[in-house]
């Protein structure tokens, strides 16, 4: 979610506190069905905004949510969603990246962190107790400072961003519904099953296809970063 | 009242006519529609209208301090939004014409 769309939530969700009961009921009805992929977060914080504004005048005047809005707020949605150009195909690629490159880089920058530099730092080829074999697995033939990009890696960072993008065509949850320890729990065991994943796939398929630096990975990934940064600065 | 039907096709040019003049909102243009003769339109209906409007280069948006809640929304026409104005009037006098020349030979045939 980019900056301003973090402030005009806050704003939002501020200005709908002053609002009566049957307004606020109104709003929290509202904003659910605006939860669609044709909508992005901040057209729907616009919205919000807009709506926001016209039940606080009606509450002035001592109309009801319904005076304003009609009786079928799903209908109300609709025309809205309905109103909204439909975004270009290149820019709903550039929001699935930019809402799925977090994910990629969390989990790279685990792997990174979790194995490649204890690797690097610790541990230490022991020709006395480990097979030759092993211990090319383990730390490959040269210097542990370079990783091995494997056939694993690739198809890995494929199912990675795959994952990533199909997690986006997903509804973000209701801004107004707090986050259950349940759905956190889910979100970290979607992350440990990608992992595991990653690594699977890693060791199953050792085909190495170029090796690189470990600061080499680590500027991929800070361009990476900056690339969200600049997608999220950019995109709504 | 106006059937909702023949309403749609004309809703938005009238909305167009009404910020052409000067920068409005929702609720004073469904006002304004009402003192017209088009009866109780509900700023349910007028919103997704303005949005169009906006989001095809018709008509700007500007925030303006209200006196309670949040900052209310005011619409008013771009020149695009001014061609686009011109030709709808000119389809609906197009439009008034045949309707009439109908009209009066339905009257000339039944007299």
């Amino acid at each position: 979610m980019s900056k301003r769309t973090k402030q005009l939530r806050r704003a939002n969700d501020a200005a709908a506190q002053q609002l009566p009961q049957s307004a606020h009921c109104a709003l929290l009805q509202i904003t659910e069905h605006l939860h669609d992929v044709r909508v992005s977060s901040y057209e729907r914080e616009c919205i919000r905004s807009d709506v926001i504004q016209m039940l606080s005048d009606a509450a002035a005047r001592g109309d009801t949510p319904t005076d304003v809005l009609g009786e079928d707020y799903r209908a109300f949605c609709d025309h809205v969603i309905d109103a909204l150009p439909r975004p270009t195909l290149l820019r709903q690629f550039l929001r699935s990246l930019r809402d799925g490159l977090p994910f990629v880089l969390v989990v790279y920058g685990v792997r990174l962190l979790l194995n490649d530099l204890p690797n690097a730092f610790f541990f230490r080829r022991d020709a006395g107790t480990l097979p030759p074999a092993v211990l090319e697995r383990l730390y490959g033939p040269d210097d542990p400072w370079y990783t091995a990009i494997t056939l694993g890696d690739v198809l890995g960072l494929a199912f990675v961003l795959a994952a990533a993008f199909a997690l986006c065509a997903v509804p973000s949850p209701d801004p107004d519904r707090p986050h259950t320890t349940a759905r956190k729990v889910v979100g970290v065991l979607l992350y440990l099953f990608i992992f595991a994943v990653l690594l699977a796939l890693h060791w199953l398929l050792p085909h190495e296809l170029c090796r690189i630096h470990l600061l080499a990975v680590l500027a991929m990934l800070l361009a990476l970063f900056g690339l969200w940064k600049l997608l999220d600065a950019k995109l709504d | 009242m106006i059937p909702s039907q023949m309403l749609k096709g004309t809703l938005e040019g009238c909305i167009m006519a009404i910020i052409s003049r000067q920068p409005t909102y929702g609720y004073e243009i469904a006002e304004q529609l009402k003192n017209y003769g088009f009866g109780q339109i509900a700023e349910s209906t007028i919103y997704p209208l303005l949005l169009r409007l906006e989001k095809n280069g018709l008509a700007n948006a500007e925030y303006r301090a209200s006196e309670i809640g949040p900052k209310r929304k005011y619409y008013a026409l771009t020149a695009k939004g001014r061609e686009e104005l011109a030709s709808f009037l000119a389809s609906y006098r197009e439009l008034t014409s045949a309707v009439d020349r109908l009209m009066d030979e339905m009257k000339g045939e039944s007299t």
